[in-house]
């Protein structure tokens, strides 16, 4: 029988063994190991045999790899010479590792904040089969068709609210939810203490909290379950507490109430699903669709225009907050491309110094891939160290990422797994992008010609100095573009804060009057209810003027769809105009100052009926016409409304042009569930507890929230174009900085290499005048191809923001006066020092240094 | 002009004697017997993979010979490679011994006969 442990050692060592005397030494091999069988027993002369074998291979081995190095070695010396030179002058190289950190830092933040608001599933257990739609009204009878498709492992519904809490201290409002009592269940949550719902219909009157109301609003109360608190003006049970991180179904929802589906709510119900596992997202979306049409004939409410399903993790953000998020992304991504470039330029010229040394080297026998590979390693250690830095800054931007965006997501806005895949890929880029031209050009070395001419007459390879102008005036026209679209935004900011909004806010404030369908019952009381608080209002002496209303502006009103088709049919969609609806006082337009321009205000024998529309609905639908008079219908809604008056328009503070429609006003009504109390002071304003109690003398059950001043409400709505605008600025002024200190550097280093031609030609008799002259022709050449790059970009640029600008155009002159003003000035400012370095050269003084 | 002598190590010395040895006693001189006898005669374990390296660098420097030898069923038919000592390796052997003679004189009180 064959030896098997030998045959394995001769093949092993057939490897390793030099061809012409393997056969001996393998025969001397087997002799031993046959001797020690024989005396020393089988198991003894196996491990002696290993051991042998193991000798043998490793001194050839080693013998060999003397001759040859391994790759490893290749490497560790590369990285080791590498480093050795990077130490020896750190500065280009910590220069380089800074502007890649600033980029692979902004870029990751940025990426963090898209994935974590439009990308990244729920932070739920196997979030990413949860799914979210919200084209139609839930009824029972949608959640059962839904539950039948087979699709779905559960399936429930929500409806986000706004719960008053009354404390000892007062009133508190927390965003909450009303939810059917399997979503726990079907989120996979647990309470920290108590239990959540009950099955359906079983838990009336209980309420579920978060830890974070528990501990801020109770202080952390040991007896909080089972206690009773009064939420809208209701008394409810605290059965549950969940933990702080848990939000469901908004990022500031921390209270649950159980949700009946055949009870109105405040809000409209939405449905919540889990995909069964291997059932995919498309096909769930059609089935979903094609059942959406069949329950079309019930009577449902649209939503807008929302997909029919959607991954739970994707944020409730407008298409407008969708669109700025990807475009921020792309900002920061052609900053990070700026950045890149400006390394691969830094990195070319400092190569292109060192070129007479690269020259030694190669006339010493070094290959060009041998230097390469020393060039690469250099680059790699700049990599690494620009990726490790970029982390750290993203995670520290991340903090920063404003409330208009994170608001949104469910999802924490950090650097997760996802993120640092991201700010590696993008630190391999960045090498692969810097580091490739530079080792390419730099290496490129004819070892006679560049060690026969002296380091200073080297006047730069054509090759080099082609690369690095055309880099230059690459991340010239990338800051241009990015320069052009910065302005318009930030331009289209400032022309949003400045634009009247056509009514007087300032010195109006606002409360909420609440739980009114709570305390009265039927129309006729709550009628006589909100005609109290209007009048006790109206009776203080602090205040000068109120009007009560249902909406306020600049929140949307109810939107509706305006059309002169006859009432109660269903609008031609074309020919329909959407509109705001504002349910108000007589008192509200001259309380805001709002003029009417034709026709009357409204008046308190008005009906619902009666309308005063905004000048532009009545220029959209009789454009010439006198509105006066005539009639128009709402939706499906039953009924005409007859135009009494046409007010002047107020603007809603909006880049979205989906938000700011046309609008029309009616009176208040009998029955509202909300009410808003507009106030105009006279001198100092009432305290907020005094309004609480002359609210609560006309019944204890009624609550009062304090509402933001209406200056400050139009303020909120600036803070997403001023998010935009303000990092847009940031990735310009990193872009324009980028640039110019790119061209200082490139030129400094151009005009270092060119001393001795700058000497002979001062010696010959070139002025100073004329040497500055060359040196800014140099830089400003480049600035110029790159400007005419950049106006192309920049115009891209500018068409692609049309949906943000407000007030200016893509050719708006002052936009671009200011870019080609800035990138000049920098330009030149850049260049100014260069030049004027070049023109001191002293033939004298040089000639003796050499 | 007489050819330098090439210098030898300690390890290389030891080989050249051994196979001097197993040479004058009339036994083949091949890798296993070399390797024994320097086991035995030093007292010391030799990693085999130092002898075979060894025996290839002294024969490139032309301090050694080797031609094929017999075989055996233990060595499953394989040829033994059978070394000798050149003249070159000879003379270089016999003057690192007189080096290492001349340098023991006088040390006779401090280190004893050898």
């Amino acid at each position: 029988m064959p030896d098997l442990l030998w045959l394995v050692v001769e093949r092993g060592l057939r490897q390793v063994l030099p061809a012409v005397h393997r056969l001996s030494t393998l025969g001397d091999l087997s002799e031993d190991y046959q001797h020690r069988r024989a005396t020393g027993g089988r198991i003894g002369a196996s491990c002696w045999l290993v051991r042998e074998a193991w000798s043998l291979g490793r001194a050839y081995r080693a013998a060999a790899s003397g001759e040859r190095p391994s790759l490893s070695s290749t490497l560790a010396t590369d990285l080791h010479r590498a480093w050795r030179r990077l130490t020896a002058t750190p500065g280009p190289a910590i220069h380089s590792a800074l502007l890649l950190a600033i980029g692979i830092g902004l870029t990751t933040a940025t990426f963090s904040a898209v994935d974590a608001v439009l990308l990244r599933p729920a932070p739920f257990d196997g979030g990413d089969r949860l799914v979210r739609q919200g084209l139609y009204e839930v009824t029972p009878a949608l959640l059962e068709a839904w539950r039948a498709t087979d699709m779905f492992e559960d399936v429930e519904a929500y409806a986000g609210s706004t719960f008053e809490l009354e404390t000892d201290l007062g009133t508190v409002s927390w965003e909450g939810a009303s939810v059917t009592s399997g979503v726990f269940d079907l989120l996979a949550v647990r309470p920290t203490r108590g239990r959540v719902f009950q099955a359906r219909g079983r838990s009336p009157g209980e309420a579920v909290i978060s830890e974070v109301v528990w501990r801020s609003t109770f202080g952390g109360d040991p007896s909080m379950l089972g206690r009773r608190i009064h939420l809208n003006g209701a008394s409810v049970v605290v059965v549950g507490i969940m933990p702080a991180s848990f939000r469901f179904p908004d990022s500031t929802t921390v209270v649950w109430t159980p949700l009946d589906l055949n009870v109105e709510t405040p809000t409209i119900p939405q449905v919540v699903g889990r995909l069964k596992p291997g059932v995919p997202f498309s096909i769930a979306e059609a089935r979903i669709k094609l059942l959406a049409r069949e329950l079309s004939r019930q009577p449902a409410r649209r939503l807008g225009s929302e997909p029919p399903l959607q991954h739970l993790g994707v944020a409730r953000v407008s298409g407008f907050t969708h669109q700025a998020l990807w475009l921020l992304l792309w900002g920061a991504a052609l900053v990070f491309v700026v950045l890149c470039a400006n390394v691969s330029s830094l990195l070319l010229a400092n190569l292109s110094a060192r070129q007479r040394e690269l020259g030694t080297c190669t006339a010493l026998g070094a290959t060009r891939i041998r230097l390469l590979r020393e060039t690469a390693a250099e680059h790699a250690y700049i990599g690494v160290v620009g990726a490790g830095a970029g982390v750290a800054l993203a995670w520290a931007l991340t903090a920063l990422v404003p409330d208009v965006f994170s608001g949104h997501t469910l999802n924490l806005i950090d650097i997760d797994f996802r993120a640092l895949t991201a700010a590696s890929v993008l630190g391999v880029v960045a090498v692969i992008l810097t580091g490739l031209i530079p080792a390419w050009v730099g290496t490129r070395h004819d070892a006679i010609e560049s060690l026969r001419q002296s380091p200073q007459s080297v006047a730069g390879r054509r090759a080099s100095r082609i690369a690095t102008r055309m880099l230059l005036a690459g991340e010239v026209g990338l800051a241009c573009s990015l320069l052009v679209g910065s302005i318009l935004l930030v331009r289209s900011f400032a022309e949003l804060a400045q634009t009247d909004p056509g009514l007087a806010g300032d010195g109006v404030i606002r409360v909420r009057v609440t739980s009114l369908d709570e305390a009265f019952g039927s129309p006729v009381a709550m009628a006589q209810a909100i005609r109290s608080i209007d009048e006790q209002l109206t009776a203080r002496p602090d205040i000068a003027e109120v009007a009560l209303s249902r909406e306020l502006p600049p929140e949307p009103g109810s939107t509706g769809l305006a059309h002169l088709g006859p009432a109660g049919t269903k609008p031609n969609f074309a020919a329909s105009i959407r509109t705001h609806h504002y349910r108000v006082s007589p008192e509200f337009l001259p309380l805001y100052r709002i003029p009417v321009v034709a026709g009357r205000g409204l008046q308190s024998n008005d009906t619902e009926r009666d309308a005063v529309i905004g000048e532009r609905l009545a220029g959209l639908l009789w454009p010439g016409d006198n509105p006066l008079g005539r009639t128009f219908a709402v939706g499906t809604l039953p009924g005409e409304h007859r135009v009494v008056g046409v007010a002047a328009e107020i603007r809603l503070p909006t880049i979205d042009r989906e938000l700011d429609l046309p609008e029309y006003y009616t009176p208040l009504g009998s029955s509202s569930r909300t009410l808003y109390a507009n106030i105009r002071c006279r001198g100092t304003c009432p305290a907020e507890s005094d309004l609480r109690d002359l609210v609560r003398r006309i019944d204890p059950r009624l609550g009062l929230l304090a509402s933001t001043a209406a200056g400050d409400q139009f303020l909120q709505h600036l803070k997403l174009p001023q998010a935009i605008a303000e990092t847009a600025g940031l990735f310009a002024v990193i872009a324009v900085v980028t640039s110019a200190g790119g061209l200082f550097s490139v030129l400094t280093y151009a005009v270092g290499r060119r001393r001795r031609e700058f000497g002979i030609r001062a010696a010959l008799g070139a002025s100073p005048r004329h040497i500055r002259r060359l040196v800014m022709q140099d830089g400003l050449t480049v600035v110029g191809i790159g400007i005419a790059a950049g106006g192309v970009g920049g115009w891209m640029v500018a068409r692609s923001l049309a949906a943000f600008h407000y007030g200016v155009t893509t050719t708006d002159p002052i936009t671009w006066a200011a870019v080609l003003g800035t990138i000049a000035t920098a330009s030149l400012l850049a260049a100014w020092r260069p030049a004027r370095q070049a023109a001191r050269v002293n033939p004298v003084t040089l000639l003796r240094s050499e | 002009v007489s050819q330098p002598l090439p210098l030898l190590g300690e390890f290389e010395a030891l080989l050249l004697l051994a196979i001097l040895q197993l040479t004058e006693q009339g036994r083949e001189a091949y890798g296993s017997a070399i390797r024994e006898d320097l086991q035995q005669r030093t007292g010391r374990p030799i990693p085999r993979g130092s002898i075979y390296v060894t025996l290839d660098r002294l024969e490139e420097k032309g301090l050694l010979a080797s031609r094929e030898g017999g075989t055996s069923s233990a060595r499953g038919q394989r040829p033994k490679r059978l070394f000798r000592v050149t003249p070159i390796g000879l003379r270089a052997v016999k003057s690192s011994v007189t080096a290492l003679i001349r340098m023991h004189r006088g040390l006779e009180a401090v280190l004893g006969r050898v």
